[in-house]
């Protein structure tokens, strides 16, 4: 590739994230200039994480005076699910109620002066101000399995993502433990894997057949890709087991690493190829005889039809790429 | 060279490398860490209010919910057309009606016991269905059934008969022939035969717990799967396109023993995975004019195999100074299915066979590890080390090739291949202000293999991020990444019939650089905009046959809204292309050529959701989705001149719209409406009927090019 089309495309790219950035800060400043008035900042702010006010005296009976309503009733679900059950003493509804998760309540359920503002809770709420770190940290107070035991380091927390950004605790069932509800959260945020996951050939994700979490264990795994399996090969051999052998006669790259040939996420190529075959072997084969021979549009049925080229391609003789146990299948064709 | 001393060689020295490491971080955290603790130690105590006098705590006003909850959806559907494409996955490739039914529901009792029931699409063949019981905080038993289709195609035909099963033949009269144009009874034999599978898993667990820090997990799932796929069949430069079965069954088991504290946990766990298959092998007839008695071919299917597995994981947060955690796997993989005989071909004297199976088996040793550590307030610390081994002690015999059942050639040695990779990774995160972030990370991988023209590949990987909120609503991130294998190449190991400037990309020497740079903008209170571009660049060093170059760009936007607390909205486009450049030789001495492929891929969606609104309307959404990719291949053999090879489309447009209305206090009505349009343009396969490739009798697959429409109406019953 040419240097000069090199740089124009890096350059048409940063252009595109420029103006981008430039948009962006534009209607920021129109933003910033409505919260100049800001009045001096109240102690639930200037504390943050140590704010940490008296619990409310009658618990979340006190908050249901004003949370009860009909207004509410997206929060009551949380009697639904699996935090409302009181015989449960692992569960907030176990202990401390709202309180378990929100924090200490005193200041927001007390008695307020005429036109002041009322005091947030502390957690998971409108303008409360304990940190998003504090607020992982009352989930995990709880949730302690194995798989949030690798929480810390993992990807998602180094990039402050929060419990709270995937999961729903107020609902009688969390879209994020639902295979067809699953994606949407997770592609929120990686839009790349949202459009390869439309593409020609994929993993039935879109069609709410297999969820993220079937491949990924998104707490921090601390392997490659934050797989569910501790390698990747591992991970599709779950699925595709016949892909295991060990065969008599192997095909290196494929023990090797499953990617070397597909794109997980979704591909233009049928099976998730990353290219088309004859291009995609070629890639590794050019030896004496057909395998290097580059194939051109005369092969096509408009002029020779050739069997190198057309329908399955290489794979159409040598179909076994992912190994063969044939005593002579030493060239993946038996 | 053996474990052990591949081990040695190694693993030990990436090791050594990560244990100085974190003895580094150890030997300036824990410092920091104990002086930051005498501070705290200094200032007064803890602000953590007084517990809260729970005898008080009636919760007389909270709604608790015990008995059923949850609604239950049934009715019927329509399918305008037979579409495979469009019904592979979703169970909707047939014409006609189908029935819906869809369950939702949880049964609670006072004590903590629970039934959850939770199934989609139980009407069609693509259905799921869990239902878990138990005491929440004791025990749980949970029993799945999941199915899944999967059509690739239902215009697609072939003379054999049996197709689909392990034994294919030539009807009555066929007319062998050089080529396809000669298969004079080809055209009159042609019977369609659906591509298509399904999968099937049935899931039975089981899970103990509570206040004891002892948890334990037993789960066992047998997948069984079913249909077939199309698989080349090849006689020397003749192939047929067969419709091989597929008769698959996986069976696997998950138990584990976990011990969970507060701040440290361990988990044993012991996995396997048993792999059958009902054919062992596949046989066809030649629909080609055989040459030395080649009228029967056999293909060997994938063969039973096992795979065990031991797995150690935990995790100890010794304080915001110091975590760890890690896992170490040891497994193996077993293969000791019969041989087939090196031919079936009766003209032939079939050689004999060193033994009698393959007595295959590959130990796999895994060792993932992480330390973490909070410096200071600012300033984080991160150390991974990475060994992945698979260590292949089949056994290595020569065994006399029959090519294609139809002449006999030399010796061939099996090659079992291992290979063994450590990583080491280390990253820095500094809050230089708190709107500020920078990261700096640096890693090294090494892999090592057997039996093959690089036997050991060292790659060095150093990335920058920085993350900024300067602004309250604007958080932009920024990373650089720069990539530089190298390798031990000998390009004797290539072989005398390899082309000798063969560089195999995965193995080759290259650079690569990547830089993305993304944005999330809370435009106002209730709409956010995010932004991404990326880039990267992958050059491939002394290549002068193989991948020599690739790239990748992508840009995207998305928006999300939410006009009220009922309805919301989202939008999303996203622009990717893949380049690549390929060089390859006619022959080994010359001849060159250079190929490129071009992918292009433009995805866009909307959707709108409401729930609750005035009227008695309960929810609706409606969700659109557009996804387009062009290919281009292009190739220039030494300037001849010559077509173009025609662009390859696919188009997928697909609109689905549902609407529910509360009919009385525990009914609602909900209509649903689908249609998807999905048209390709494939020249590898338009126009290629079963006798167009003179030397291929394929099975005549064409691309899709239709529209379906799904109209349904449930009434969904709810428990309140």
């Amino acid at each position: 590739m040419q240097i000069r089309q090199r740089l124009t495309e890096y350059a048409r790219g940063m252009g595109f994230a420029a103006a981008a950035l430039a948009v962006l800060l534009t209607m920021q400043s129109g933003a910033a200039a409505q919260e100049e008035d800001q009045e001096e900042a109240p102690r639930w702010v200037t504390l943050g994480d140590d704010y940490m006010p008296e619990y409310s005296r009658r618990g979340a009976d006190e908050c249901m005076r004003c949370h009860g309503d009909e207004d509410s009733a997206h929060l009551n679900a949380v009697f639904e699910g699996p935090h409302g059950v009181m015989a449960d003493e692992r569960t907030p509804f176990g202990g401390n109620q709202c309180e378990a998760c929100h924090g200490p309540g005193g200041d927001h359920t007390g008695r307020i002066g005429f036109g002041e503002a009322r005091p947030p809770m502390p957690a998971f709420g409108p303008n409360s101000p304990w940190s998003e770190e504090r607020e992982n940290q009352v989930c995990q107070d709880c949730h302690k399995e194995q798989k949030h035991g690798f929480w810390e380091g993992g990807t998602h927390q180094r990039q402050d993502v929060g419990c709270a950004d995937c999961h729903d605790s107020h609902v009688r069932r969390d879209p994020m433990t639902v295979a067809s509800t699953q994606s949407e959260t997770c592609v929120g945020c990686h839009t790349e894997q949202r459009a390869q996951l439309h593409q020609a050939y994929s993993h039935p994700i879109r069609q709410g057949e297999m969820a993220c979490s079937d491949c990924h264990q998104p707490h921090g795994a601390p392997n490659e890709a934050m797989l569910s399996s501790p390698t990747i090969n591992q991970n599709c051999y779950e699925c595709h087991a016949e892909k295991r052998g060990p065969f008599l006669f192997e095909h290196a790259p494929v023990a090797e690493d499953c990617t070397n040939c597909h794109k997980p996420h979704g591909s233009n190529n049928p099976a998730m190829l990353t290219r088309r075959a004859p291009l995609l072997c070629q890639q590794c084969h050019s030896r004496v005889g057909h395998a290097g021979i580059g194939r051109s549009p005369n092969d096509l049925p408009s002029g020779n039809p050739s069997p190198f080229l057309l329908s399955g391609s290489c794979t159409s003789c040598h179909s076994q790429v992912h190994g063969s146990n044939h005593p002579s299948g030493s060239i993946l064709n038996r | 060279m053996n474990t052990i001393e591949r081990l040695t060689h190694n693993a030990w020295r990436p090791l050594l490398t990560a244990l100085a490491a974190t003895g580094l971080v150890l030997a300036v955290g824990l410092p920091v860490a104990a002086q930051e603790e005498a501070e705290a130690a200094e200032t007064p105590a803890s602000n953590a209010p007084e517990p809260p006098d729970l005898s008080r705590w009636q919760c007389w006003n909270c709604p608790l919910v015990y008995g059923w909850r949850g609604s239950v959806l049934f009715g019927a559907g329509y399918v305008s057309d037979d579409y495979a494409e469009f019904g592979n996955y979703r169970g909707l490739d047939q014409q006609g009606f189908y029935g819906a039914l869809g369950v939702d529901l949880t049964w609670r009792a006072e004590d903590a016991r629970y039934l959850d029931i939770y199934g989609e699409r139980l009407g069609l063949n693509s259905r799921t269905l869990d239902i878990e019981t138990g005491k929440q905080g004791s025990y749980k038993i949970f029993l799945g059934w999941d199915q899944i289709t999967q059509h690739r195609a239902d215009d697609t035909r072939t003379p054999f008969l049996g197709a689909g099963t392990s034994n294919q033949t030539l009807p009555e009269g066929w007319v062998l022939a050089g080529t396809t144009d000669g298969m004079t009874a080809l055209e009159e034999n042609l019977r369609g035969i659906d591509i298509e599978r399904e999968r099937r898993t049935l899931r039975l667990g089981v899970e103990f717990g509570g206040k004891s820090p002892w948890r334990y997990r037993a789960d066992v799932r047998r997948t069984t799967r079913d249909g077939n796929a199309i698989r080349g069949a090849s006689f020397i430069f003749r192939a047929a396109e067969l419709a091989a079965p597929i008769d698959y069954q996986t069976t696997r088991f998950d138990t584990s023993i976990a011990y969970v504290k507060d701040r440290w946990q361990l988990e044993a766990g012991y996995n396997v995975s048993l792999f059958e298959n009902d054919n062992q092998s596949l046989q066809w007839e030649n629909p080609f004019t055989g040459i030395f008695g080649a009228q029967l071919g056999q293909l060997a299917e994938p063969p039973d195999n096992q795979f065990h597995q031991f797995m150690l994981t935990g995790s100890w947060n010794q304080s915001r100074y110091l975590s760890l955690a890690g896992q170490v796997a040891m497994g193996r993989m077993t293969q000791d299915d019969a041989f087939v005989q090196p031919t079936v071909n009766l003209d032939l004297v079939n050689p004999g066979l060193p033994r009698a199976n393959l007595d295959g088996e590959v130990d796999t040793r895994i060792v993932n590890l992480r330390a973490t550590s909070n410096l200071t307030r600012n300033l984080r610390a991160r150390i991974q080390y990475r060994y992945d081994e698979r260590d292949n002690d089949s056994p290595r015999d020569f065994y006399t090739q029959v090519i294609t059942d139809t002449f006999v050639t030399g010796e061939v040695a099996n090659e079992p291949y291992s290979f063994d990779r450590t990583s080491v990774d280390a990253s820095l995160d500094y809050r230089v202000f708190s709107f500020l972030n920078l990261t700096a990370s640096a890693e090294r991988k090494e892999m090592d293999r057997t039996l093959q023209e690089v036997e050991e590949t060292t790659t060095d990987i150093y990335a920058f991020q920085a993350r900024t909120n300067l602004f309250e609503r604007l958080n932009v991130r920024a990373e650089y990444k720069r990539e530089q294998r190298d390798n031990d190449l000998d390009p004797a190991l290539l072989g005398p019939e390899v082309n000798p400037d063969l560089r195999r990309f995965h193995y080759a020497e290259k650079d690569r650089d990547a830089f993305r740079i993304s944005a999330d903008y809370a435009i106002l209170d209730n709409l956010f905009a995010g932004v991404f571009a990326e880039i990267a660049d992958e050059d491939f060093k002394d290549v002068l046959i193989g991948l020599s170059d690739a790239r990748a760009e992508s840009y995207g936007l998305d928006l999300s809204a939410s006009f009220s607390q009922n309805v919301s909205a989202h939008a999303f486009v996203v622009f990717e292309r893949l380049e690549a450049d390929i060089r390859g030789a006619d022959n080994i001495d010359g001849a060159t050529w250079f190929a490129t492929q071009d992918d292009e891929f433009r995805t866009a969606g909307v959707g709108v959701n409401f729930d609750d609104l005035p009227g008695k309307w309960a929810h609706g959404a409606i969700d659109l989705s557009y996804a387009a990719a062009d290919g281009d291949i292009a190739i220039d053999k030494r300037s001849t001149a010559s077509p173009e090879f025609p662009r390859l489309k696919t188009r997928r447009f697909t609109l689905e719209a549902s609407l529910e209305r509360e009919l009385r206090e525990n009914l609602n009505l909900r209509l649903g409406y689908l249609v998807g349009k999905l048209s390709e343009d494939d020249f590898f396969r338009d126009n290629v009927l079963p006798g167009t490739v003179p030397t291929l009798l394929s099975l005549g697959e064409q691309t899709p090019d239709r529209t379906v429409h799904v109209v349904s109406a449930m009434l969904r019953y709810r428990f309140q």
